[in-house]
């Protein structure tokens, strides 16, 4: 062994990680710099074929057009499209971060029966493990016409005129609902984060707290969540990053689930005012055809997801967030 | 160190290696395999088939016949013989099949021409038919250098200036003696900068359906229903006497609604309305696209009237489900229903009605009847909207003639009737109408006449991002989100921005 010029100790760690270097290279630092390329070109459908052919093709132009589109407000439905993006991450993280530690408290603490604790756990997983198109399905039926939202809803003796025509399509329900499904589909990520240091918690300090008589809601105040600091911020900071660039679920209740094809996602997903930053690059490029805008667009993402992290890097202490568990010292 | 190289024994070491070199390799491979070959063989194969077949083809027509013309292409295209694949790809509606069906049975043709001329040649085609649009899955097969050869869409400026379908003027004019019949006001739609660019594949009309049993509930007499067809061809009735008979039977708890249109963006009743009222969509002179400010805000003010104010037509209409319009009109909760051809096809083939499922004809003549798109206002015209469906051969095709040869002879008069009649379009051609199996059809030689009022589309580029801004402006207007005027407004704005210089304002 010791025959080889370099410590095989030395080796070792990459030939594991080889693998690992190769796949983000292919998936992820390759299309990286494609999308930064595509960002300032017009690629659309006219030279497109003529771009695959030829990377260097004459026919794409290197141009700042992109960017002026979307900074100089020549693109009139941008700003509309910055401020639905501000409601869905700050709505859909307030339940994703903090709705979730509420039921993760509540589910791991407060209810001291495994079997329901349980029961309650798995009945929040159901929507992440449900296949996504079944979940955009279940929801549109749920709140279709003669659904059985608005049947529930006559049955409480809610007058037909106060139901909006649709819930889907009406603001602000319609994007009351985007919130919703997002968010009942996101909170068992955190759920899963926080019940796990929940369970962590030595009991011996909990225990101490009730003998001194502290009551369970000071026990959840004073223990568990100052205990819980770092995993919170670090389902925020995963969770704001995630959502920035989540809309598959939108795209499914407003699109597949409603029949329509590409081109008729961006008319549906505009009436009801639920088309996010990542949707508008996602519609732009394949059902406007124009690559380059899109690519453009996911850039403006891509550099507000840097500033981000940056940001968690800094305030939240990011690099103490990956030492091991504060909670066992 | 000493355990660390102790812990990782010979062996283990030699298949982490073996793991990690077949990852790379397989890695380099992907990587480089599909790079190289891909864009040198499309570019040649197209290159060379096209002068191969067109160079001695074009000028050797003349003296024989236009089978002996076909075979001797084939064994031209493919001089070794065996087994070829076509593939055709199409959507539409459920009762458009026939779209990526005929090609088949051109082939199937096309295989019998071949063997009785003892060609060893076989075409086999492969078909994708889809529901709705298809041009991301098209791009995308373009990008893997999979292409199909055949593909049946409109889009036609987008499909040529992005290179993605060929030139068939050579072809054309090879061939002219089996298109001779075409109705020439269609090769309008599939001319562009100069150059013939597909086969019409079908053409429909978009007449307005009324419910027959709701009429006569009203008090209508048998002739007085019979007679508004015409009474609304003449421009005796208009769309303004409909909208209050359809208010009429909604206060009367006859339907539920009125109207109902399409759920998104088409002809009718939106680019109907629009050239009723004296608009035009695309400059004659210049091509460019055109935005008639008056025409379009008095369309945008009917469909405000009818969903705010006479509250005939739902203010939801946009971006409800197919299934459930098709389901109101059939089942008659609906009064009024701007369709098309096609959806008389579409009530005989799928189930939406509650009791009968799939609708008889005979049901379809006893309660419902169908009339030009009214004239909005009386000393207007009424009028309909044709969209003809195309067929292209592809820029990746490998064999674009034969693929050319198989939608001429998918588009020729017996399979032309056969889908006319199956999907209740408009034959291409015409000597299709003295085909017994289209003339047993009563509904298309009904709706025949409604050709002479017909009207196109624009074909542009920047039509698609015209249809999104308008379909914005309908959808905020019918649900009282914006007024007509606000509306506009924001359609102009938007329009020009996204269309610069290609967009011409008037009014």
């Amino acid at each position: 062994m010791s025959k080889l010029p370099i410590p095989t100790y030395r080796i070792t760690p990459w030939l594991f990680l080889t693998p690992l270097f190769i796949m983000i290279a292919l998936a992820w630092i390759g299309p990286l710099f494609l999308t930064v390329y595509l960002g300032f070109t017009d690629l659309q459908l006219k030279n497109f074929i003529a771009f695959i052919k030829d990377f260097f093709t004459p026919q794409v132009h290197f141009t700042l057009d992109n960017f002026r589109r979307i900074f100089l407000a020549q693109d009139p439905y941008i700003p509309e499209v910055a401020r639905i993006t501000m409601i869905y991450v700050g709505s859909v993280l307030a339940i994703n971060a903090f709705f979730a530690l509420v039921l993760s408290i509540a589910i791991a603490y407060f209810v001291k029966s495994e079997l329901i604790s349980m029961s309650l756990r798995v009945s929040w997983l159901l929507p992440r493990i449900t296949p996504g198109i079944v979940y955009a399905l279940m929801w549109n039926w749920f709140v279709s016409r003669d659904g059985m939202f608005n049947l529930l809803l006559r049955l409480a003796g809610i007058p037909e005129s106060w139901l909006p025509s649709n819930w889907l399509l009406d603001k602000p329900y319609s994007q009351l609902l985007m919130i919703i499904v997002n968010g009942y589909i996101g909170a068992s990520f955190g759920m899963i984060v926080y019940t796990a240091a929940i369970k962590s918690i030595p009991p011996d300090l909990i225990n101490a707290a009730l003998v001194d008589g502290a009551s369970e809601f000071q026990v959840a105040r004073r223990i568990i969540i100052p205990l819980l600091k770092w995993p919170i911020m670090f389902v925020t900071a995963w969770q704001t990053l995630s959502l920035m660039a989540s809309y598959d679920v939108i795209l499914m209740v407003w699109g597949a689930a409603q029949g329509a094809s590409p081109s008729e996602v961006l008319g549906i997903t505009k009436v009801a005012g639920v088309t996010v930053w990542s949707l508008y690059a996602y519609t732009q490029a394949f059902s406007q055809y124009q690559y380059g805008y899109a690519a453009a667009i996911s850039l403006v993402l891509v550099a507000i997801g840097l500033g981000l992290i940056v940001f968690y890097f800094k305030v939240f202490g990011f690099r103490r967030l990956m030492e091991p568990s504060r909670v066992e010292v | 160190m000493s355990r660390l190289s102790s812990a990782i024994s010979p062996t283990a070491l030699a298949v982490i290696l073996f793991i990690v070199g077949l990852v790379i390799g397989v890695a380099i491979g992907y990587v480089v395999k599909p790079a190289a070959p891909a864009a040198p063989v499309t570019t040649t194969t197209v290159t060379t088939t096209v002068t191969k077949t067109v160079g001695p083809g074009a000028t050797a027509t003349v003296t024989e016949t236009i089978t002996e013309t076909i075979t001797q292409t084939i064994a031209q295209a493919v001089p070794t013989g065996g087994v070829i694949t076509i593939k055709a790809w199409a959507s539409g509606s459920p009762v458009d099949t026939t779209r990526v069906e005929n090609v088949v049975r051109a082939a199937e043709l096309l295989n019998n021409i071949l063997k009785a001329a003892g060609i060893n040649v076989t075409i086999k085609v492969e078909t994708q038919f889809f529901r709705g649009d298809y041009m991301d899955k098209l791009t995308a097969a373009f990008a893997a250098g999979e292409a199909p050869d055949i593909i049946a869409m409109k889009n036609l400026p987008e499909l040529v200036d992005g290179g993605y379908v060929i030139q068939l003027d050579q072809y054309i004019d090879k061939y002219k003696i089996w298109l001779d019949d075409v109705y020439p006001v269609l090769w309008n739609a599939v001319k562009y900068k100069g150059h013939i660019w597909a086969l019409p594949q079908d053409t429909e009309a978009r007449p307005l359906y009324f419910r027959k049993d709701v009429l006569r509930k009203l008090g209508w007499s048998e002739e007085e229903i019979n007679a508004l067809p015409e009474k609304i061809r003449r421009g005796e009735v208009t769309l303004r006497d409909l909208i209050k008979v359809a208010k009429e039977a909604m206060e009367k708890g006859l339907v539920q609604w009125g109207f109902y249109h399409r759920p998104n963006f088409g002809g009718t009743p939106f680019v109907i309305l629009y050239y009723q009222y004296g608009g035009i969509l695309q400059d004659p002179e210049t091509g460019k696209l055109v935005l008639d400010k008056n025409a379009m805000l008095k369309m945008l003010k009917l469909l405000y009237e009818m969903a705010q104010v006479e509250k005939v037509l739902p203010p939801d209409m946009i971006g409800t489900e197919w299934r459930k319009i098709h389901s109101d009109f059939v089942n008659g909760r609906v009064l009024f229903w701007f369709g098309g051809t096609w959806h008389w096809a579409e009530w005989q083939r799928v189930a939406y009605h509650e009791e009968l499922g799939k609708l008889p004809e005979s049901y379809e003549w006893e309660n419902i009847g169908f009339a030009l798109v009214p004239a909005p206002e009386p000393g207007l015209k009424p009028m309909t909207l044709s969209s003809p469906y195309l067929y292209y051969v592809t820029s990746q095709s490998k064999y674009p003639e034969i693929a050319f040869i198989l939608i001429m002879l998918a588009t020729s008069p017996p399979l032309d009737a056969k889908h006319a009649v199956d999907s209740a379009h408009l034959p291409v051609r015409m000597t299709t109408v003295e085909y017994p199996y289209y003339k047993q059809s009563k509904f298309l030689s009904e709706v025949a006449y409604m050709l002479e009022y017909t009207s196109f589309e624009p074909l542009h580029p920047g039509w698609s991002t015209y249809r999104g801004a308008w379909i914005e402006a309908i959808a905020k207007v019918e649900k009282g989100e914006a007024t007509p005027e606000q509306a506009l407004e924001e359609m102009v704005r938007t329009l020009q921005a996204q269309l610069g210089d290609q967009l011409i304002i008037k009014g």
